[in-house]
């Protein structure tokens, strides 16, 4: 299937700082693809690269087939965006702003427009700079999906939101989905990546190190399985059961908590020859996931002092 | 300790108190307007005394003074002097410090308010009073600290140029100039107190900073009207003379412009802490509601059809301010002038009474009907208010080069609209500010004719007034072009820079004989003076052509580069 977002070797630097090296990924129509990563890594850079705010220093960016820079224009006619930190003018309204930039786009649907001001309970009559954070974004929202784009770039969209209208916001992306058109969103909010992206992109220091869909990152998984003994938990015994990564006991207890890399049955099977009094295992969760990318020389000096051996 | 360790702590020192930090911040305009002010003292000491000691230069010095509309805009004192020549041509320029006065402080209280920004301050211990006053204070103290550069500056132009002028004198200088700022920079903060924004606050003062100017001119020319000039700051500014020798020591006056400076701040003080971080005094104490908008959407509103549409409407909120201020301006000078046109009737009163053959002469001259003479005299206003139309055009820029820094920009990019015709529509917007501002000029000084029988070539009016337009988009289209590469500050900071040097080149290279081409290197020299020998069409059309080549190279510019914050 043809991509609708295709990335390729996009590279940006600042003068010495760095932006974002040899990035590459693909969207197809009709996914939510998922930008992850901790500030500075690189995620805003990329989305403006692709909203030709930014010019690239080498690779290319085409949306729907069209060049982000050279046909800039033609791609943003099909483009909703969000960006990181919204700029508006204070003194308009809300109301105002979304008839301008409605006017600027040549005219959206009333009714829909409409409908995403009461969906995101928004009261258009209030001047911008007399909204709260969340309000902002609300506005910021709705001008992304007003003129239902076929892609939209959404930097963060659930920044300030409530829960409620964090929700809201993740029935508007699975309709938008329904609706074959496709999303790219970054966030910190690793539970509503989870919920609402189909894959996922990981970037640390400007590098893209892992795309996936959601499920396969979580094959990546380590499990964390706390074994409580009826006697003296024996240590020792499950160093060399496979996919152990690390043993560690918990203090004032008789249980050992085991990290696992992959299945845990030889676990299992292992822990079955004591007497046991409860084995809980829990399902790591993509933020799990997440950490252990940016964790990772961390992690491995503290599972070496941790180490029951 | 390292010298890098101390070259740390001595950077760190700064940001230990909301005072320092604050003073830290004022740290280049404090050397930019010392240095730059301070500068044309002993430049024009330099000058000066070169003229000075010949009899033909002196005698075209005086002759200058004799002209009746000069006391417009200041007293000649002592002008065979140095010190004398130096305190009048730089009367128009020393109390621009006002401006970037009210400037600052409007931008360190209600600008950070705006911002947010001293939402986080005041969460920090510390009373809301004592965080701006230790603002405030470092503006005085930047204040003073260019007071001491134009003192010190002024003492040693003296010494090297044999100028006579004791050191206290020369302190004097520099305090009668702090002082006279430091009364823009109280006013900025009760206006503050008002608005909910920077902009406004800044541009309500300025505009009393103009009144200013214009109830000293006034109570210079009306017979009788000295109490008009005494309701003016710069009245008590003109007191004192510390670089005329002879000129005595006015004390009232500093004590006046201090104790105004000290009362507007405890004024401001009061409001500030008796009404809601961010909004302003007026909204807060009478709980009077905002009109409540409609609901529905105002999809067909003028300003918001399109891009052109909605930065004509941004600059027409500006510029209706400027329209007013410089269209007040135009009207009350000519009146004025037509003052000064009876006041020299009544001098020669005597002088026709035994010569009454003269009387035909006199009346040509001072009549009112004379349309040469009176256009002569209404040059003179004209070439102040190409300055005001010039400040504007930079105020353009500077909007232009903000928008860009604070991602104001990147939603309207994200629409199907080409960088070029964002910019282009932008520029569009300028000019049409411009014509409407210098259109107000036209306005005024044709309604004060009309009032006070001043007979005007209207058509030449006309055609010197929107001749300040091309002017204005040359300055426009260069704030651009430098927005292409640097920061809204640094763009303001060459474009005030470039004016002041105008203003100077315009002052000096007269007195020292510098080459013509130099001399045309002045904005304000580009302007000449259409209302004496009309319209140029040559040099408009090359204003056009060089704000047209400006134009492009900067659309070139924003169309590649990168839109950081």
């Amino acid at each position: 299937m043809t991509p609708l977002i295709d990335v390729a070797g996009l590279t940006k630097s600042y003068g010495r700082k760095r932006g974002i090296i040899d990035v590459s990924f693909e969207v197809i129509a009709g996914e939510v693809f998922g930008f992850l990563g901790p500030n500075g890594a690189g995620k805003t850079t990329t989305m403006r690269l692709l909203m030709a705010l930014l010019y690239p220093d080498a690779g290319s960016a085409r949306i729907g087939g069209m060049d982000c820079w050279r046909q800039s224009v033609d791609v943003k006619r099909i483009v909703g965006y969000l960006p990181g930190e919204l700029a508006l003018d204070p003194n308009l309204t809300g109301g105002q702003i979304l008839a301008y930039f409605a006017n600027l786009r040549g005219g959206v649907d009333r009714v829909y427009l409409q409908a995403l001001i009461a969906r995101l309970n928004l009261d258009p009559a209030r001047r911008y700079r007399q909204y709260s954070h969340g309000n902002k974004q609300k506005v910021g929202l709705i001008q992304a999906f007003m003129h239902r784009p076929r892609v939209l770039i959404l930097d963060e969209p659930t920044s300030g939101l409530d829960p409620l209208n964090q929700h809201e916001f993740g029935r508007m992306v699975a309709e938008v989905r329904g609706e074959g058109r496709t999303v790219l969103l970054s966030s910190h909010v690793l539970s509503e990546v989870e919920s609402a992206c189909d894959r996922v992109g990981i970037i640390r220091e400007g590098r893209l190190v892992r795309v996936g869909a959601v499920a396969e990152l979580k094959e990546i998984r380590r499990h964390e399985v706390d074994l409580t003994f009826a006697d003296e938990p024996p240590a020792d015994a499950f160093r060399d059961v496979p996919g152990i990564e690390r043993v560690e006991r918990l203090r004032g207890s008789r249980t050992l908590r085991l990290i696992v890399h992959g299945d845990i049955d030889a676990l299992v099977k292992a822990a079955g020859r004591y007497s046991l009094t409860a084995l809980v295992s829990r399902e790591p969760s993509l933020e799990d996931v997440f950490l252990r990318f940016y964790d990772d020389a961390g992690a491995s000096r503290q599972d070496a002092d941790r180490v029951v051996s | 300790m390292t010298t890098r360790v101390r070259a740390a702590r001595m950077r760190t020192v700064w940001f230990h108190s909301v005072f320092l930090k604050t003073l830290r911040d004022c740290r280049l305009p404090i050397f930019g307007w010392g240095l730059g002010i301070g500068t044309l003292v002993p430049v024009t000491f330099a000058g000066v005394s070169i003229v000075l000691a010949s009899a033909a230069g002196r005698e075209d010095i005086l002759a200058l003074t004799r002209n009746p509309v000069i006391r417009l805009f200041a007293e000649p004192v002592s002008v065979e002097t140095a010190g004398g020549y130096a305190t009048w041509r730089l009367s128009m320029l020393l109390p621009m410090l006002a401006v970037w006065a009210l400037l600052a402080v409007s931008r360190v209280t209600r600008g950070e308010e705006e911002l947010g920004a001293l939402d986080v301050l005041l969460s920090v211990s510390g009373s809301r009073s004592r965080v701006v006053v230790e603002k405030l204070a470092a503006i005085a103290a930047a204040l003073i600290l260019i007071g001491v550069l134009i003192g010190g500056l002024a003492l040693a132009g003296a010494r090297l140029t044999r100028v006579e002028l004791a050191p206290h004198r020369a302190a004097l200088f520099g305090l009668n100039t702090t002082l006279f700022a430091l009364v823009f920079a109280s006013a900025a903060f009760v206006v503050a107190q008002f608005t909910r924004e920077r902009r406004p606050a800044a541009g309500a003062t300025a505009i009393l900073l103009g009144i200013s100017f214009v109830l000293t001119s006034a109570g210079r020319v009306i017979a009788g009207g000295e109490w008009i000039g005494r309701l003016s700051p710069l009245y008590y500014f003109e007191l004192n003379k510390p670089l005329v020798a002879e000129y005595p020591v006015n004390g009232g006056g500093l004590v006046i412009m201090a104790v105004t400076a000290l009362v507007l701040t405890i004024a401001g003080l009061a409001l500030f802490a008796r009404r809601d971080i961010g909004a302003p005094y007026i909204v807060a104490c009478s709980h009077v509601r905002d009109r409540v908008p409609s609901q529905a959407l105002p999809m067909a509103s003028w300003s918001l059809r399109s891009l052109m549409t909605r930065h004509a409407r941004g600059v027409a909120a500006s510029a209706g301010w400027w329209a007013l201020a410089v269209g007040l301006y135009a009207l009350l000078l000519t009146v004025l002038l037509r003052q000064i046109q009876q006041n020299l009737r009544d001098l020669l009163a005597d002088l026709l009474r035994t010569q009454p053959q003269f009387a035909p002469l006199v009346e040509r001259f001072t009549g009112g009907g004379d349309t040469a003479s009176n256009m002569v005299f209404l040059n003179a206003v004209f070439t102040v208010l190409v300055v005001v139309v010039v400040a504007f055009a930079a105020s353009l820029a500077n909007g232009w080069a903000s928008d860009e820094e604070e991602g104001r920009l990147d939603l309207i990019l994200a629409t199907p609209s080409a960088r070029s015709r964002v910019v282009l529509t932008r520029v569009a917007a300028a000019a049409l500010g411009l014509t409407f501002v210098t259109a107000s000029i036209l306005l005024g000084a044709t309604l004060a004719s009309a009032l006070v029988s001043m007979q005007l070539d209207l058509r030449r009016v006309a055609a010197a007034a929107f001749a300040m337009v091309p002017i204005g988009l040359v300055v426009v289209s260069i704030g651009y072009v430098l927005a292409g590469w640097l920061r809204t500050q640094a763009v303001t900071g060459i474009l005030t820079g470039f004016i002041l040097a105008s203003f100077a080149l315009t002052i000096l290279a007269p007195l020292f004989k510098w080459p013509d081409a130099l001399l045309q290197a002045s904005i304000f020299e580009q302007y000449g003076t259409p209302l004496v020998d009309g319209p140029h069409a040559g040099r408009v059309l090359g204003q056009l052509g060089v704000a047209t080549v400006l134009i492009v190279a900067a659309v070139i510019r924003f169309t590649r580069k990168d839109l950081t914050r």
